[in-house]
């Protein structure tokens, strides 16, 4: 039996101007427009894991981490240059680790950041009347 | 491993623990058009979650659905939620889920506008003069009949700045006993303004815990908290 397919959003190529698709996102008006995103599913509980059989779900997500994969390294491609540009250091990759919250309040905008360009390119719907 | 690493998130996805949301703020009537389009396209790909969707993916590992699973998600209740979304999702037979801050609904209409501008909820400039601009609580109860109502606190807080039992009480308990009160069905989840995560060692974290809470919704994941 052949493995299920992503759907064709996910199994679309991904963008090769990371940085462009990034700075169009963001353009986006958060407050009246609808922002898509995949997010992960957790289990908080102690002493459970979530064990997805879901073969269809399975498939997707495996694609799904090949893209998260490469929105990252695009996006950490360019971090690395806003830093070498704005401290002249060299070698230095932005860290995740506890953000000031009074800067960043999501305690995530590194993470966040991918998300949002991934599921702009592979989720968000695409309607004539869509910005 | 903190949720909130790429690590983490790549993981999950890897495994098939993921879920596609797609969220919205202010659904004024002027995009009414947009956002019925919108949603039909997710709808023609996708099936709407409800929370026993979640409960069987968690207990099962199963989805148990015909197309990939999605949530239309409204946050902070505005009146716009209750006149246009909520019916767009009902003509389309979507089940939405709205997270509306309690305090906006309770606050006296001549009041919304200092409100909102006070507590990080945005409005749109078409809107802004109009004589209402929270859903009331009786819309609450009747998008309670179609579509999820969770919680948002009451004020529209974060996380961090629940330090004490007052903070509990005003912030997670009384927004889960009033939303259970009017919709007759306690909150299935739980989020916070800025959508930080879960954190049981938390003040935060413990309030929604005990408010019988089972999802903490965030910006980056969807945790089952409780049984």
């Amino acid at each position: 039996m052949s493995s299920p397919t992503p759907t064709s959003e996910l199994a679309s190529r991904p963008a090769e101007d990371v940085q462009a698709v990034s700075a169009l996102c963001g353009t986006r008006i958060l407050e009246r427009e609808g922002i898509a995103m995949f997010v992960a599913l957790h289990d908080a509980r102690p002493g459970h894991h979530l064990h997805v059989r879901d073969a269809f779900g399975v498939a997707e997500g495996a694609r799904l981490a090949v893209l998260f994969d490469h929105y990252e390294r695009g996006l950490a491609a360019e971090g690395v240059d806003a830093a070498l540009s704005e401290s002249g250091a060299k070698g230095e990759v932005p860290s995740e680790a506890d953000p000031d919250p009074d800067i960043d309040p999501t305690g995530a905008a590194g993470l966040i950041d991918v998300l949002v360009v991934l599921s702009d390119q592979h989720l968000r719907a695409r309607t004539e009347l869509s910005p | 491993m903190s949720i909130l690493t790429t690590g983490h998130q790549r993981e999950a996805f890897a495994s098939g623990a993921f879920l596609r949301v797609v969220n919205w703020h202010n659904t004024p009537q002027s995009e009414r058009a947009t956002l019925r389009a919108e949603l039909a396209w997710y709808a023609e790909r996708h099936d709407p979650v409800l929370p026993e969707d979640l409960d069987r993916l968690f207990e099962t590992g199963q989805w148990g659905k015909a197309k990939p699973g999605f949530i239309p998600v409204f946050y902070d209740g505005y009146l716009n939620n209750a006149t246009v979304a909520a019916p767009v999702c009902d003509e389309l037979g979507i089940t939405a889920w709205f997270f509306p801050p309690t305090g906006f609904l309770s606050v006296d209409p001549e009041q919304q506008r200092e409100y909102a501008d006070a507590h990080h909820i945005t409005l749109v400039d078409e809107e802004r003069n109009q004589p209402t601009l929270a859903m009331t609580w009786d819309d609450l109860e009747v998008i309670s009949r179609r579509h999820v109502v969770a919680a948002h606190t009451a004020n529209h807080a974060q996380a961090r700045h629940i330090v004490t039992a007052e903070d509990v009480q005003r912030e997670v308990l009384e927004p889960v006993r009033l939303i259970t009160e009017v919709t007759g069905t306690r909150p299935p989840a739980f989020a916070w303004l800025f959508g930080t995560p879960f954190d049981p060692s938390s003040v935060a974290g413990r309030a929604v815990l005990d408010a019988g809470i089972r999802y903490a919704v965030s910006n980056t994941a969807y945790q089952r908290i409780a049984d």
